[in-house]
């Protein structure tokens, strides 16, 4: 009789048509009762159930082994120090290209201010003797011319 | 910290030899430095120095231009030059002063000067009797003194003189 009743439920039950009475009913005959065969798939089904209900509200976590990578992950401060040298070593190798550029140019300019003095002492002292050779040759004239 | 540290010690490093390259080796006192201080409050007053090691490598490296000068740049040590602007009748004082300056001193022998109606262009000095160790010229033109002194050991004023001939 109870046998019959249940399966009446249980063709309820799939048509979506029972009660929540009617199920809590169900379900405690199945678990209760060592059902025949052809109500084992339902036993299954409503352990299933069952089984999830009791997972309700609770996190399900997964976890899987994952190689660590080669390179740690560095802290912050670290990487800072290191872009701040690399950007102080630019920095420094800019500046000193600049400087040693500056450097030259005024090498440069000190080199070609040294070969102008020369060529203009020298046309200075070549003025001169032109200058005194003048002199002597006027002396010269004058002197002939009053023989 | 200690990488950033040793980074700025290099680059200290690095600096002070820099500078150092261009510092004269000869500390001696040239015309400049004797007659010519009191005069660095005037305009736009400047000297540069190109010291001993500088001479040096510039000779080594061949970078004369000519020849002769390459020659007569083995004579010299350090070359020393200074310019300022002044009023050119100032300027005209300026060239008096240092010049009874230098007779009173009896360091340096005036080897030439250019005079055209009482208005000097330009004087040259020398220091020392049979060998000459310092050859200094002085320029005036329009408000601008420029004073050239060349140090040396023996410098031949005749390879100068032949200078323009050899050009």
């Amino acid at each position: 009789m109870e046998k019959d009743k249940i399966e009446a439920l249980l063709e309820k039950y799939w048509n979506a048509e029972t009660t929540l009475e009617e199920e809590r009913v169900v379900k405690q005959y199945l678990e209760s009762n060592d059902p025949e065969e052809k109500l084992m798939p339902e036993k299954e089904w409503f352990g299933a159930v069952s089984d999830f209900k009791s997972l309700e509200g609770k996190t399900v976590g997964f976890s899987a082994a994952i190689d660590k990578p080669l390179i740690k992950r560095m802290p912050l401060a670290v990487v800072l120090k290191i872009a701040a040298s690399i950007l102080l070593v630019i920095a420094a190798s800019f500046w000193l290209v600049s400087y040693r550029s500056a450097l030259a140019e005024r090498d440069l300019a000190l080199q070609k201010k040294v070969e102008a003095d020369l060529f203009s002492i020298s046309k200075t002292l070549n003025q001169a003797n032109t200058g005194l050779n003048e002199i002597i040759k006027f002396k010269s004239d004058v002197k002939t011319q009053n023989d | 910290m200690k990488t950033i540290i040793a980074y700025f010690s290099l680059l200290l490093t690095m600096v002070s030899f820099s500078y150092g390259q261009q510092k004269p080796a000869d500390n001696a006192e040239t015309m400049i430095d004797l007659y010519f201080k009191s005069y660095s409050g005037e305009s736009k007053y400047q000297i540069n120095t190109m010291g001993e090691a500088m001479v040096k490598r510039t000779n080594e490296m061949g970078m004369w231009t000519h020849p002769s000068i390459a020659r007569i740049m083995k004579q010299v040590k350090t070359y020393k030059y200074l310019n300022f602007n002044s009023s050119p009748e100032n300027l005209q004082k300026i060239i008096a002063q240092v010049s009874a300056a230098a007779n009173k001193g009896n360091i340096y022998k005036e080897y030439f000067r250019w005079e055209t109606n009482d208005v000097v262009s330009s004087v040259i000095y020398t220091k020392g009797d049979k060998k000459i160790t310092e050859l200094d010229y002085i320029t005036l033109n329009k408000g601008h003194i420029s004073v050239s002194c060349f140090i040396g050991d023996n410098i031949d004023m005749e390879s100068i003189r032949s200078l323009v001939a050899n050009k």
